[in-house]
């Protein structure tokens, strides 16, 4: 059968081995996660009665996604979410007061005959063809691609699991339903018997009738107002008739909602490049799932391709099939660093980095099964992308220096040297004020789903940890610039949320124009010694009027000077300007994030929120001495495209890059040492060894007093506000450290080093393969809390190189 | 039936759900779980078309496979032949019993897997819960791959019949 992707593996076989992973990946009797999140959303449906039949075509993809997200965000922001339901209690329902199922205003907007005529169209396609499911494709195809354009009306009217607390929003609950696209038995006929479907509920319709016409009209775009949920119980852990076996995992853990927002709490549905979507099409209707079975297996296999993984053996024990994305984004180009002599160039200045993009960027690559193009591997911000366990800093600067040697894992004999930086934690609770502008680009290219719903998400995720005093303005530029919410006190959430949600994308992009505008309103609502941020979400198709890519850097650096920093976005693949998001933030004060996915947008607007939004040092440059009397020569990896000048470090015109509130910063350094001759003592003269740098024969003498000093590291850093920079030093000694005896940080660190060199295929290689790197990945795995190794290793196995 | 009843039935059910959605998909549990979500809610909004005297899980199975099929319409991945589904539906009707006897499945694998012969349970141990490749897992147990995975299929094929042996009798 070489259609099955499990060729050796018996049926049962097939069974008992889903068993294991599925035993393997979770421990406990029920995941209550996913009950929870299941549990809202049978509260939905609860609401919202579905009696109609449903477009097959519309849009769940990213609704299991999401809602698993919001779970995340939901224990992230504690206290903000109420999430009851029936597995977790007995009670009734709870809601007296949310009577409403259907706001006034969505029945008057129904409209079953266009309905009718869509659901007719597609049912006359299925009764000509007879089961053929090559035009059934083709009118799916169509449909989807206009659904794309609904995709993120639809979308950010979606209810992730954390906002189901607010019930009033019923408006958006009942597209949500519109899209689940799960249609009563009542309506759905089997294709075979091909009888015409039946419309039922108002609301379906309403949303057919927008597929039919290509967009929601503006009416139907701006939501009615809807009661604001009149009951927040807090969730009891201790609830005797807990249908569930250990109640204290479920997600209340003390949660209590403080009355609610009024209506739209929604966030858009990222869907996830490359993963399942699940359709949930009303087909399966009337007919037993055994015929509908026998039909469809032999259909698709009329129409099915066979798929050969790169490793047919893996699948045998673990199969994946990867999936295939097209990729035409733009890289700048790196020239990575070489080998220097310490002699001739004994400093080395780079500016730091935090950016992550690169990584995040890879991961997506990767996980769609296609080869990274090397260019896109920045390799410092694929190290800067995981947490560390640097020691915090104490004393007077903002930040503390980590410092460590070990053996170089692909060159016997070579040392690495990890220089780590760890900012200083600011209390969120503590935090300044903030002044936020998004900068949106909403034009056509970000007409995708892992585009404008995933901006969407994003934005919303920041704006649920905004509290009163913060401020939050938006600009979007398509076309024309134009202000979709002026700054706004950022406890008004619900009107943000709104307005985010209420954004569409269309026209071609005049990045300039609208870059300016976001900066003046930052301006305008300056906070002193507060954060005050444009935050900038694009896919990179900058079409940037009549500026190049450094007058906008020099703008942003401008900017950045009166105390207006700049966070980048990326969304995205296709259409990827990677170079020249990485330059306007580069020295522009701004850090630069790439989002793949909804857990992205947590990562970088929730659990690391403060480092994102908090700079607590501007321009913060390391400059590395080496003893020539240690060290041959020496290599910076990564920072390709983050040298300065050597008289650059001590100037304090020159930009660098910026350190926020508890980030990590590594660099590695690989370095050959001088003299692997530690027992020959100091004064001797060699008789059978020339000195070769001399230039003439003459014998080599071993240094007297030379110092032990391997290098030192030397470190400038401003302040946020500012001008003038202060000095850091500190020297390292080699201890001679071996590989057991380094930190599992260390460790890491240079596995991920030593797969940015394999996808780079850098003529530092040396011994480096896969599984060196996996090897070392593993034994620095740690705790881990936060899986991030787990997954990176994941990515080693499944990285084309 | 009632909200209540569905989610009780859905709390014995839910993890040899995702296991099955796993088998179909040959993906990873997380998106198991996805379209384990989905195929529920479906469920839940056709509750009044399901016959309590019937089988909540082949009810369910089948709307996860409809799900799953409707997937593949767009992906078009490698397809199972109908005899590979049947056979698996077998197998989880065998193992309903556990849910519907209120006994917990995978504890009993867990017991099934800590009785396995060393070797056996070494190699489960590797692919499963290390999480290694066939040839990562190979290594570490200096053996060979094709030795290894005739070993973890009958490793398996012990653990089939160690659950079969401590299936609980049906309820009346």
């Amino acid at each position: 059968m070489s259609d099955n992707n499990h060729d050796d593996l018996s049926s049962e076989d097939l069974a008992i081995d889903a068993l294991l992973r599925e035993h393997s990946h979770f421990e406990g009797t029920a995941d209550t996660d996913f009950l929870a999140n299941l549990d809202a959303r049978l509260d939905e449906v609860d609401h919202n009665p579905p009696e109609a039949t449903k477009d097959a075509e519309t849009k769940t993809r990213s609704l299991p996604i999401f809602m698993a997200v919001g779970m995340a965000i939901a224990a992230c922001l504690p206290a903000m979410l109420l999430i009851q339901g029936r597995f977790s209690s007995n009670e009734k329902d709870d809601y007296s007061g949310n009577a409403e199922i259907h706001p006034p205003e969505l029945m008057a907007r129904t409209s079953p005959v266009a309905a009718n005529e869509a659901m007719t169209q597609k049912q006359g396609v299925q009764q000509s063809s007879g089961g053929s499911f090559a035009s059934l494709d083709e009118v799916r195809d169509e449909m989807n691609s206009q659904s794309f354009r609904e995709e993120s009306e639809f979308a950010a009217a979606s209810d992730p699991i954390g906002r189901s607390s607010a019930r009033s929003s019923e408006w958006f609950k009942s597209k949500k339903t519109e899209g689940s696209a799960a249609a009563s038995m009542d309506g759905i006929v089997p294709r075979e018997k091909g009888e015409a479907m039946e419309v039922g509920d108002e609301t379906e319709s309403r949303f057919l009738s927008s597929v039919k016409n290509g967009r929601l009209s503006e009416a139907d775009r701006s939501p009615p107002k809807a009661k604001p949920a009149s009951q927040s119980v807090p969730m009891d852990s201790e609830r005797s008739d807990n249908l569930f076996a250990d109640a204290e995992a479920t997600r209340s853990r003390g949660a209590t909602l403080a009355s609610p927002p009024a209506p739209l709490v929604a966030s858009p549905a990222p869907a996830i490049a490359g993963e399942a979507t699940v359709n949930g099409a009303a087909h399966f209707g009337l007919v037993t799932a055994e015929t509908l079975e026998t039909k469809l297996a032999s259909e698709l296999r009329f129409e099915g391709q066979v798929i050969t993984p790169d490793s047919v053996d893996d699948l045998n024990f673990h199969g994946r099939i990867p999936q295939q994305t097209p990729a035409r984004d733009s890289y700048g180009q790196l020239k990575d660093n070489v080998f220097k002599t310490a002699k001739q160039h004994p400093l080395s200045t780079f500016s730091i980095d935090v950016d992550t993009a690169s990584y995040s960027n890879l991961r997506r690559i990767i996980t769609s099964g296609q080869k990274v193009p090397a260019d896109a591997v920045r390799i410092e911000e694929m190290i800067n992308y995981f947490s560390y366990d640097y020691p915090q800093p104490e004393g007077e600067h903002p930040f503390a220096i980590d410092l460590e040697v070990g053996p170089s894992p692909w060159a016997e004999g070579n040392r690495i040297v990890r220089v780590g930086l760890k900012g200083v934690d600011v209390d969120e609770d503590t935090r300044p004020s903030a002044n936020l502008v998004f900068l949106l680009d909403v034009s056509g290219s970000m007409n995708s789903h892992d585009k404008l719903p995933l901006v969407k998400k994003a934005m919303s995720t920041l704006v649920e940890g905004m509290a009163g005093d913060d401020t939050v303005g938006i600009v979007i530029y398509a076309g024309r610039e134009g202000i979709a919410l002026p700054p706004t006190d950022g406890g008004r959430k619900s009107q943000i949320l709104k307005a985010i949600q209420s954004l569409s994308s269309g026209g071609s992009t005049n990045g300039e124009a609208g870059i300016k505008l976001a900066y003046r309103l930052a301006q305008n609502q300056f906070v002193k010694g507060g954060i005050n941020r444009v935050v900038l979400c694009t896919d990179g198709d900058f079409n940037a009027g009549t500026s190049s890519t450094d007058e906008l850097v020099d703008l942003v650096k401008k900017k950045a000077k009166s105390g207006v920093f700049l966070s980048v976005c990326g969304f995205g693949s296709g259409n990827l300007n990677d170079a020249m998001l990485e330059k306007i933030t580069n020295d522009g004060n701004g850090n630069y994030f790439y989002i793949d996915s909804a857990k992205e947008a947590e990562k970088v607007f929730c659990k690391d929120l403060a480092g994102t939004l908090i700079t607590i040092a501007k321009d913060v440059k390391i400059q590395v001495e080496f003893n020539p009397a240690q060290v041959e020569s020496y290599r910076l990896i990564g920072y390709a495209n983050r040298m300065l000048r050597n008289r650059d470090f001590a100037d304090d015109k020159i930009d660098a890059g910026d350190i926020g509130s508890g980030h990590n910063v590594t660099a590695l350094y690989e370095i050959t040492p001088k003299n692997a001759r530690p027992d020959v003592p100091a004064g001797t003269t060699l008789r059978y060894q020339q000195d070769e740098e001399a230039g003439e024969a003459k014998a080599v003498v071993i240094a007297e007093n030379a110092s032990p000093d391997l290098l030192t590291v030397k470190l400038r850093y401003k302040k946020p506000d500012g001008k003038t920079s202060t000095l850091l030093e500190v020297p390292l000694i080699d201890g001679g450290a071996g590989l057991d005896e380094t930190s599992n940080d260390f460790r890491h660190a240079t596995a991920v080093a030593g797969l940015g060199m394999l996808l780079r295929d850098s003529e530092f290689a040396g011994d480096l393969d896969r599984d060196l790197v996996l090897t070392l990945a593993k034994s620095a795995k740690g705790r881990d809390k936060d899986a991030r190794r787990k997954e990176f290793l994941q990515l080693v196995r499944d990285a084309k190189l | 039936m009632d909200r209540e009843h569905f989610s009780r039935e859905v709390t014995k059910h839910h993890r040899q759900l995702f296991a099955y959605a796993i088998s179909l998909t040959s993906s990873d549990p997380h998106r198991a779980r996805d379209l384990v979500q989905e195929a529920l809610v479906t469920a839940y909004k056709n509750l009044t078309k399901f016959d309590v005297s019937r089988d909540f899980g082949s009810w369910v199975r089948g709307i996860i496979r409809n799900h799953w099929r409707d997937e593949l319409r767009k992906k078009r991945p490698v397809p199972f032949e109908h005899d590979v589904l049947e056979a698996l539906e077998e197998e989880h009707q065998h193992w309903d019993e556990f849910a519907d006897s209120g006994s917990d499945l995978f504890e009993q694998l867990g017991d099934c897997i800590a009785s396995l012969p060393d070797n056996f349970r070494a190699a489960v141990q590797q692919i499963y819960f290390v999480g290694d490749s066939g040839r990562e897992a190979a290594e570490a147990l200096a053996t060979s791959e094709s030795a290894l995975r005739k070993r973890l299929q009958r490793a398996r094929e012990q653990l089939r019949n160690c659950l079969q042996e401590h299936t609980p009798n049906p309820t009346a």
